[in-house]
């Protein structure tokens, strides 16, 4: 890191995350664009230079040099591509604010409003939320994440807009603009319905009712910080299932999911 | 029934069904955290990082068992807060249920564990109603790393299998 320190950084931002103090720094004045890619949604800017964790962005002068990226000494993304690139970087820092924030708890779902309250669908990577999510947005739902449900300390979910991650049938993500989806989401609401469900193709969709209590273990066991955090998550995530239905169930094609879904918080 | 023949038929009934559970169940209260959300009982047990989920018949249970209960004093509390007939059954399986997921201090030792099926058999023998029966759901709670993959846990459990909690 001492290597890192001297040398000469042009642009230099610094951000509360959620609690967790952020900064992001790059070789080249030109990168400031990608600095404000790569912070998570709700980044607030600050003006201290003490952070709990830095991340260095050295840029690739030519198509042959490699872009490189440390967190603190660790080194978590190289390539040539910049957008590729740039995904790893902004992949891994939403990640350490997942796992560093204090305000907020972060759990691994996609999240959508819909008539004054969030529909959250848990799940880790390959579950199709992004997927589902999309489709939902498109069917009238309003965008809040495709990664990230933010908890509040009352139980509320904010926003957390980034570009959408949706897989193609050869299994690479492709990035979407959500606003190319439809409406993007500002106010935290209250959990209205959690659907715990997972894509497995030719399935037909029964889901069975979840109790509070249920839904209380499917949130926690996607919680990035449950451990860490385990007296905070079994509050806040009590707090957001006393106001939530949850549905449990595998799913086929998103197209019956989605109307069964919007439909049930009706 | 003389005396004899009574004792050995109780022994039978308890050797073949396998009696588990203390005398006077007392819930354990260390290293736990507990909250509520409507009428069950969220606990994270912070020396295995698992959280459970009690219903409201499991949670009587673990409430009342203050290590003065008898299970058939437990019974009578389960049956006035359900409002159902007293079943000594339900609350044997519901100290089963604790016992597994190391939510009681004084569990047995020794003996043999068991099985849900000869349990429910059991209680379903006794008369219990369904809706009384006493149900404990459990998690491993993720770390970072697990939280984000979509692979197994140390459990060895699928993460995202959605179909059921641990039982």
């Amino acid at each position: 890191m001492a290597n890192l320190d001297a040398r000469g950084w042009p642009v230099h931002v610094s951000a509360n995350c959620y609690g967790m103090l952020v900064g992001v720094r790059a070789s080249e004045s030109s990168a400031i664009p990608a600095l404000r890619r790569v912070l998570p949604p709700g980044a607030e800017p600050i003006g201290t230079m003490s952070v709990d964790v830095t991340y260095s962005i050295l840029l690739g002068r030519s198509d042959e040099e490699m872009h490189i990226a440390f967190e603190n000494d660790r080194c978590i993304a190289q390539g040539a591509d910049l957008d590729t690139f740039l995904a790893g970087v902004e992949s891994a820092l939403h990640f350490s604010v997942a796992v560093g924030a204090r305000t907020h708890l972060f759990v691994h779902a996609g999240v959508v409003g819909w008539k004054g309250g969030a529909i959250l669908l848990p799940g880790r990577t390959h579950a199709g939320k992004s997927a589902l999510v999309a489709a939902l947005v498109r069917a009238g739902a309003t965008y809040y994440s495709d990664e990230f449900a933010v908890v509040d300390d009352v139980g509320l979910v904010h926003p957390f807009a980034r570009p959408l991650g949706i897989r193609d049938e050869s299994g690479r993500t492709q990035r979407v603009e959500a606003a190319t989806l439809g409406k993007i989401g500002r106010a935290p609401l209250p959990v209205r319905l959690i659907v715990a469900t997972r894509h497995v193709p030719g399935t037909d969709w029964q889901p069975n009712p979840m109790s509070a209590g249920e839904i209380v273990l499917a949130l926690l066991e996607n919680t990035v910080a449950a451990r860490a955090r385990a007296g905070d998550a079994v509050r806040i995530l009590s707090r957001a299932a006393a106001t939530a239905a949850g549905l449990r169930g595998e799913r086929g094609d998103t197209g019956p999911v989605v109307a069964r879904i919007l439909g049930t918080t009706d | 029934m003389n005396r004899p023949q009574l004792c050995t038929a109780l022994c039978t009934h308890y050797l073949v069904l396998g009696e588990t559970h203390p005398m006077y169940p007392k819930a354990r209260q260390s290293h736990l955290l507990v909250d509520h959300v409507g009428d069950e009982t969220i606990v994270y047990d912070e020396d295995r990082q698992e959280a459970h989920s009690l219903n409201r018949a499991a949670s009587i249970v673990w409430h009342n068992s203050n290590g003065e209960h008898s299970v058939s004093q437990l019974s009578a509390v389960l049956a006035k807060e359900l409002g159902v007939d007293a079943n000594e059954s339900m609350v044997e399986y519901a100290l089963e249920e604790l016992t597994r997921v190391h939510l009681l201090e004084n569990a047995p030792d020794g003996g043999e564990p068991v099985t849900r099926r000869s349990a429910l058999r059991r209680v379903a023998l006794a008369g219990a109603a369904a809706v009384a029966l006493p149900i404990v759901l459990s998690v491993v709670a993720p770390t970072p790393a697990m939280a984000a993959s979509g692979g197994s846990n140390s459990q060895g459990q699928d993460n995202n299998h959605q179909g059921q909690n641990r039982q």
